[in-house]
């Protein structure tokens, strides 16, 4: 039976949403400083969750000044800044288990960052990987982009305002130069809920 | 406001009530809808979409970056004759149907019908859209329970899907991409529950390699390729589409996907199947022939091997059409494969599939692979990403895990012996072939083994070393005319070699002309380089027999243009006066001298004009003709006791060399080789041949070659107006009796759209 998912017409504080980008991916989307990393478990409550041996709670991700550190959740470090050790772009994170998780900031651009997960390792909630979200995210098929989807050959910028998103085209000179006429681009807000289409990128946005 | 939840769709293309949100005015929102109804068949367009990447169902990526080189087919070119001809071309016509069936690619990629969060067949739920492949979407979904699948719905060519899919429900095996089940929806709508692969496909990953894999890394996927066909096999069940893109690494297995095209075929039964399927670049050529079995996958897994190994594919061009002639009739480019995959490859890629391995099993036998121990051992350390990780050598300990699982490289968990790392210069050299060559190799290689051996000992390699050269040094002087008789008797070889090689790449199969001059390139040439392009792919498609009958054609005209010369000449010089025979020999000599050397020149002509061609090899080449030429026109003028003072030169006067002169000034055999030899090295003579000159008859290259005849009398004079006179009379005996191809009329034939015209002219051009 087909089920319908009615769009969301109030504003939401929620911090954590799911992205689904056709031919692309599923993204979850963390806002604010501060995300937690753990195993999944039932009943979980950390922002980042993977289908792991990992303990249900890890440690912290902190964002400080467009820098990330890791902050184990042990011995009472969490919240002392000699216990915080500083995640260069593409580290692993010391978290001992099977999974390999990578934290990547593709652009400097953008002080978001990407968490990736090595095979055989996969986040809860199905999605492919973590972006941990500074504002701005960029969807594109080059290897800046957060969200990378090589069979899409259109960029997007993707902006977090006041709790909501908005998305547009990424304006880029095309083959006709700089004189050429460039389509008109503009924001539109993404609302949960609602598949929207900018160009070849089919998405919609989901509140996790 | 646009809801996301879709009305009822059918699977016979009504129309999709699903149009996304318009994101921006100016966007390219107006995207094709084009829905293909059950069984249509669309327009062939090789160049392909994208798809999205990373996912399992990217079971459909039809046409990625190697298929996008292809340039587009229509039904259209696929022009019918009728006749015997039509039949093959209703074969070849089928194979490039099927083919679409197979790989249908849209223009530009479509949203899906489907979006995130609906639930078209309960209970799982769509996460997103994965693909559209040639008989439909690939979705992402959840269970209820969480468990993660692909779904494809399937909406055109369901007889064919369905049939395939269901031959393969119950199959188990770790290297094939599990198929759950067949469920329909509530509007009747038939879709494919199936594993859900996160991994990359081969396709991607070959991408990310244009090199090829590592040895040990292609050793891997094509074990688990192999292992997964075999069980195909051994269900009776032909694949048929097998390609990179079709097979994917999940957590370190390779497994092979879209069961699609499978078909169920006994090991009896071969024959009138109806339908030819494959992709372009992994076709094998007895699918247009309608008549195949599982040998096509073996045919497929060599050219994956191929393409594993070096990174490209053995049978590329610029068109789908130029891809199919090389599946029929050219050889793999096997310089660059190292033993035992030279043998196995070629072995697969046998044109004839009766000659072909006749197992899975037995191809990948040679290569100490075993189609019951591919499967890997599943771990939970993932490879090393292929990607270089950009401060990996900053990356400070910390960042280290702690702890993990250590399961070591996956090739040892891996139950397939690994081979003795290939030296790249092995893999990638392109001169390993020459039997003594790699002999000469092979034995420097061992000399610098011993040398290297002899490090522990400083003293006593240097007083070998010593003694190697003092004695190469009391040798000179007959080591270094040794050497050169060598080189000089190899370096022809080698060449000749490489000649007779590649002409190995002509035809084998005698519909290739009618087939590559049918089905046609996509577009008519505009340009004259694009016009030059096509003719000469199409003589490249001629088959040895043809040719052969045309080069008779030739030696029979350029016997009658000499004897119209020889006569014209004569009536000219002998017009007054008695005629004797000491009259009439030179030209005899002449005539006959003509006669050889146009021959050899046809001949060779014959054998370049499917390609431009390299300047020196040709001339060298040439040179040699030339220097028979010479040694045949010294033994006829001593036969007709003819003078054998040169003319004069301006150049040496009287300063003759008397390794090719005589004391008395008269001419030696040799000086008679040297001079051809210069004549035929130093002029383009595959140009006054080629069927694609601009004219028949240049009176221009006549001329360029007189003087070319004159300039060789400067250094190396041979008796006079004679040699002049020949080289003249070869410029025109070449180019009256060589075929040549009339542009006009050939534009004239395709302006019409007469493709039987145009292959007449091809086919009678000479």
């Amino acid at each position: 039976m087909n089920q319908m998912i009615r769009p969301m017409t109030e504003s939401h504080p929620t911090l954590s949403w799911r992205l689904w980008i056709d031919r692309c991916g599923g993204y979850g989307l963390l806002s604010g400083d501060r995300f937690s990393v753990g195993g999944s478990r039932p009943g979980g409550t950390t922002d980042v969750q993977v289908r792991s041996d990992w303990r249900r709670h890890e440690g912290d991700i902190v964002r400080r000044d467009g820098d990330y550190f890791w902050s184990r959740s042990e011995e009472g470090l969490s919240s002392a800044w000699g216990g915080e050790e500083l995640l260069a772009s593409a580290a692993m994170l010391p978290i001992s288990g099977s999974a390999t998780m990578r934290l990547h900031k593709p652009s400097p651009l953008s002080g978001s960052a990407v968490l990736s997960l090595d095979p055989p390792h996969r986040f809860d909630q199905h999605v492919d990987q973590i972006l941990l979200v500074d504002q701005t995210i960029l969807i594109g098929p080059g290897s800046q982009s957060h969200i990378r989807c090589t069979a899409i050959d259109v960029s997007a910028v993707m902006v977090l305002r006041a709790g909501k998103w908005q998305a547009k085209l990424k304006s880029e000179v095309g083959q006709g130069g700089l004189l050429a006429a460039k389509p008109k681009t503009q924001f539109i807000e993404l609302v949960p809920g609602r598949r929207v289409s900018l160009g070849e990128l089919d998405m919609m946005l989901e509140i996790a | 406001m646009n809801l996301t939840a879709p009305e009822p769709c059918t699977l016979a293309g009504a129309k999709m009530n699903n149009d996304p949100v318009e994101a921006s005015p100016s966007s390219p929102t107006a995207k094709p809808r084009k829905q293909t109804g059950n069984g249509q068949i669309k327009p062939v367009q090789c160049k392909g979409l994208k798809i999205g990447s990373g996912l399992a169902a990217k079971l459909f990526r039809p046409f990625k970056p190697r298929d996008q080189a292809v340039g587009g087919i229509s039904t259209a070119d696929l022009a019918l004759k009728s006749g015997d001809a039509g039949a093959d071309a209703d074969r070849m016509k089928s194979a490039f149907e099927q083919t679409m069936l197979g790989s249908t690619p849209e223009p530009r990629p479509m949203s899906f019908t489907f979006p995130p969060g609906s639930q078209p067949l309960p209970p799982y739920t769509i996460r997103r859209g994965v693909g559209v492949g040639g008989f439909g979407e690939v979705y992402f979904a959840v269970s209820q329970a969480g468990k993660e699948v692909a779904l494809k719905r399937i909406q055109r060519n369901l007889e064919i899907e369905l049939r395939g899919v269901s031959q393969c429900l119950n199959l188990k095996h770790p290297n094939l991409v599990s198929l759950f089940d067949i469920c329909r929806d509530q509007q009747g709508g038939s879709w494919v529950v199936m594993e859900y692969v996160s991994g990359d496909n081969l396709r991607e990953v070959l991408d990310r390699n244009p090199n090829g894999l590592s040895e040990q890394e292609a050793r891997r996927w094509f074990a688990g390729i192999a292992a997964g066909v075999a069980h195909l096999h051994s269900a009776g069940l032909v694949h048929r589409d097998l390609k990179p893109g079709n097979v994917f690494d999940d957590l370190g297995i390779v497994k092979v996907g879209d069961y699609g095209l499978s078909k169920f075929i006994s090991s009896s039964q071969r024959g009138g199947h109806t339908e030819s399927v494959g992709t372009f670049h992994y076709m094998a050529p007895e699918i247009g022939r309608g008549k195949y079995g599982r040998e096509i996958d073996v045919y497929a897994l060599g050219i994956m091997l191929y393409e594993l190994l070096t990174g490209r594919v053995p049978f590329d061009g610029e068109s789908c059409h130029e891809i199919i002639v090389k599946h029929l009739t050219a050889l793999p480019e096997l310089s660059g494969v190292s033993s035992p995959y030279r043998e196995a490859i070629m072995a697969a890629l046998d044109k004839d599939p009766a000659r072909r391995p006749a197992t899975v099993a037995e191809l990948v036998a040679p290569l100490g692979l075993s189609v019951s121990d591919a499967v890997p051992i599943p771990t939970l350390v993932a490879e090393a990403s292929p990607q270089p990780i950009q401060n990996r050598s900053a990356e400070p300990e910390l960042h280290e895990p702690v702890s993990r699982v250590d399961a070591g490289p996956m090739e040892a968990a891996v139950a397939i012996p690994v081979a003795t790392p290939v030296s790249p210069d092995l893999i990638h050299g392109s001169h390993v072939d020459e039997p003594l060559l790699r002999a000469v190799r092979k034995s420097v290689y061992d000399l610098r083994q011993w040398w290297k051996s002899l490090e522990q000992s400083p003293r006593s390699r240097f007083w070998i070393g010593a003694f190697l050269a003092f004695v190469l040094f009391i040798n000179t002087h007959w080591l270094i005319p040794a050497l050169s008789i060598l080189a000089a008797v190899y370096v022809p070889y080698y060449i000749i070699r490489q000649m007779v090689l590649h002409s190995s790449e002509q035809p084998s199969y005698a519909k290739a002309h009618r087939i590559a001059s049918q089905a046609g390139p996509p577009s008519r040439p505009t340009t004259k380089h694009q016009w030059r392009n096509e003719v000469r792919h199409s003589l490249r498609a001629k088959h040895n027999l043809v040719r052969m009958a045309e080069l008779n054609t030739s030696w029979i005209a350029s016997s009658l243009t000499v004897l119209a010369m020889a006569v014209v000449a004569g009536v000219i010089g002998l017009r007054s006066g008695d005629v004797s025979a000491v009259d009439l020999a030179p030209y005899f000599w002449m005539g006959l001298v003509v006669l050889v050397g146009a021959q050899g020149i046809l001949g060779l002509g014959k054998l370049w004009e499917r390609d431009e061609g390299e300047g020196l090899p040709r001339r060298l080449v040439l040179a040699g003709i030339g220097a028979g030429v010479g040694l045949f026109a010294f033994a006829l003028n001593e036969f007709f006791m003819l003078s054998l003072v040169p003319g004069r030169s301006d150049v040496l006067a009287s300063n003759l060399p008397q390794a090719l002169y005589h004391n008395d000034g008269t001419i030696r055999a040799s000086g008679m080789m040297a001079h051809f030899a210069l004549l035929f090295g130093g002029v383009r003579w595959w140009k006054s041949v080629d069927p694609l000159r601009r004219t028949r008859l240049s009176l221009w290259s006549v001329a360029v070659v007189c003087v070319a005849a004159w300039g060789v009398q400067q250094v190396l004079p041979v008796p006079q107006p004679t040699g002049i006179l020949v080289a003249g009379g070869l410029a025109i005996a070449t180019q009256m009796s060589a075929p040549w191809i009339n542009p006009r009329l050939y534009r004239l034939a395709q302006k019409s759209g007469n493709r039987q015209v145009t292959s007449n002219l091809q086919e009678a051009h000479a």
